[in-house]
């Protein structure tokens, strides 16, 4: 059996603190998506309405990942259009 | 008459992409969806930008136009239209970022922080807050050992200690990524209602002491 290291363990501990009785999946998470992006982008807390897209982002390294890339593109389109 | 790209409705998004499709609407998307992904993946990727975003924004589009009557109309139907684009190409992107890497190697590869006082240790934090810390790691150290399956332990090592995208976890565990999704949740739920008895500390309680260090 492989040894954890304190990182990875701390890490957990953050994971399983965190957890709530109801999450989303990434097919959920990613269903809602455009709308938080949408609030985000106008500044007007995204986490408020959408906290359950929150709590799987902040968790979800390939979501989260594509959350980061959609504001990226959504904000180029708009630099471009000016 | 067309309608400018900055003026154009949900509704006429859709209508134009709903079959018989307007050729230079399609075309109209085809150009947003590909300065969102150059914007996206400039800084991401390192190489040939123009080929590939062609090829997924092509993928993209078809996912749209097989899809547009999904569309819910709660966002700007190009930010829904984005968000596929983006979606297409991270998929791709993973898949081939760690189709030729083992989950096994992943999880017994040290990530380079093993404990070290120096590195870990918040000079901020007081002595029984780390002693604190400490014992909770060991608790959970054992009660992953003690309450988890090993594919529970193996796809939760993989997805912390590795980094890796549930979605390429699930792959390589020949299972899809909602299903390993609800396995680690159940886990995570079962983790949580025991570490609160062992350690004496509520949810928020843990939280509290590990961000603040």
């Amino acid at each position: 059996m492989s040894t954890i290291s304190k990182a990875t363990l701390k890490k957990m501990v953050m994971a399983i603190a965190a957890t709530r009785i109801e999450e989303y999946d990434c097919d959920l998470c990613l269903e809602k998506l455009e709308m938080f992006v949408e609030l985000d982008l106008l500044d007007e807390n995204p986490e408020k309405s959408y906290p359950l897209v929150k709590n799987h982002l902040d968790s979800c390294v390939g979501c989260s990942e594509e959350y980061g890339a959609l504001l990226d593109a959504l904000r180029g389109i708009e630099a471009s259009a000016a | 008459m067309s309608t400018q790209v900055a003026q154009r409705s949900n509704e006429e998004w859709v209508s134009d992409l709903s079959d018989p499709i307007v050729d230079q609407t399609l075309e109209e998307l085809r150009a947003i969806l590909l300065r969102g992904l150059r914007a996206a993946l400039s800084s991401r990727i390192d190489y040939d930008l123009e080929a590939i975003t062609e090829d997924f924004a092509q993928d993209a589009l078809l996912k749209i136009l097989k899809n547009v009557d999904t569309f819910r109309g709660e966002s700007r139907f190009t930010t829904w239209a984005q968000k596929i684009a983006i979606h297409v190409a991270f998929s791709e992107l993973r898949r081939r970022r760690w189709k030729d890497i083992s989950l096994q190697t992943l999880i017994e590869t040290p990530d380079g922080d093993e404990f070290t006082p120096k590195i870990l240790t918040d000079p901020h934090q007081s002595p029984e807050d780390e002693a604190t810390q400490n014992d909770i790691m060991l608790i959970v150290e054992r009660l992953v050992d003690e309450e988890l399956t090993e594919r529970q332990r193996t796809a939760m090592l993989a997805m912390l200690q590795g980094d890796i995208p549930i979605s390429e976890i699930a792959e390589k565990m020949d299972t899809n990524a909602n299903a390993l999704y609800k396995l680690l949740h159940d886990a995570r739920k079962r983790l949580q209602s025991r570490l609160e008895e062992q350690a004496g500390l509520s949810a928020s309680e843990l939280l509290a002491l590990f961000d603040a260090s």
